[in-house]
């Protein structure tokens, strides 16, 4: 494993294991000016595999259909349209699934950690928590998939009535421990960076 | 052609009518979704900045000019 955080001006984006150390070109809308993004975090690539093995089953489907005739007692026209609705709910799907995946994301940054939830279609969560508001960073890993391609949750428990924190499946979550603890160790006493 | 089977006839077309009605009802309902689609990816990309917004949105009116292009197949087909 490569060093972890260097210092804020290490520019250069590094993937470590699915994650992305310094991304180039990444803003967000509560951005300060000051502010930088250390790290950015999704769910392991390898969590979206139930999803796209159903993707692949919706895509076959309709060809299976040509041996399994269950459609026939259907007019021509209405098969017809039957596997056209059919392979546009399936580009529903993959989109919705890609988009949930993609947009929700964990920062770090030099001042503090964001966590960006979308759900369902037009639901909008987003909590963060300055690093000198952080108490206390917990690891749950389990079960062999996680073990085995190391990832697990983060859960970061802050002071005071802050929400406390989760970073869902992330990958390789040790390392994210660290880079959140070295970020906290460089605030100087009494205020962020 | 007597009498019965006319009327089977007629309420075999009657039936077809239905479903043709509810598969269009299902599409109208299935163009706000992807309207809904185009929205959130917009709220999404105003949200966070990646590199990959402008094709997210490409793809999401793509999906929506789709689902018009297939409503105006279904009323034609149907």
């Amino acid at each position: 494993m490569p060093d972890v955080y260097v210092a804020p001006q290490a520019k250069l984006p590094i993937r470590v294991d699915n994650l992305t150390l310094n991304p180039i070109g990444l803003n967000f809308e509560t951005r300060d000016d000051t502010e930088e993004v250390v790290l950015l975090l999704r769910r392991h690539v390898i969590t979206n595999i139930p999803w796209i093995i159903i993707a692949i089953i919706m895509l076959f489907a309709p060809l299976v259909l040509s041996f399994f005739p269950l459609l026939s007692f259907l007019p021509l026209r209405f098969q017809f349209m039957a596997t056209i609705i059919w392979y546009l709910l399936t580009t529903a799907f993959i989109f919705e699934n890609f988009l949930s995946w993609y947009f929700n994301v964990y920062l770090v940054t030099n001042e503090r950690i964001i966590d960006y939830d979308f759900f369902n279609l037009l639901y909008k969560n987003t909590s963060d928590a300055e690093l000198n508001k952080i108490q206390d960073i917990n690891v749950q890993m389990g079960g062999l998939s996680q073990t085995l391609f190391n990832y697990g949750t983060v859960l970061i428990e802050t002071a005071g009535e802050i929400p406390n924190l989760e970073f869902d499946l992330v990958p390789n979550p040790a390392y994210v421990v660290k880079v959140i603890r070295e970020l906290e160790d460089q605030i100087p006493p009494g205020g962020n960076l | 052609m007597n009498s019965n089977d006319f009327l089977t006839m007629f309420l075999n077309a009657q039936i077809w009518l239905v479903v043709k009605l509810f598969v269009i009802l299902a599409l109208l309902i299935y163009l706000i979704f992807a309207i809904v689609i185009i929205r959130q990816v917009d709220l999404m990309t105003k949200a966070i900045n990646f590199s990959l917004d402008g094709i997210l949105k490409i793809i999401a009116v793509i999906h929506f000019v789709g689902a018009i292009v297939i409503f105006l197949v279904a009323l034609i087909v149907l």
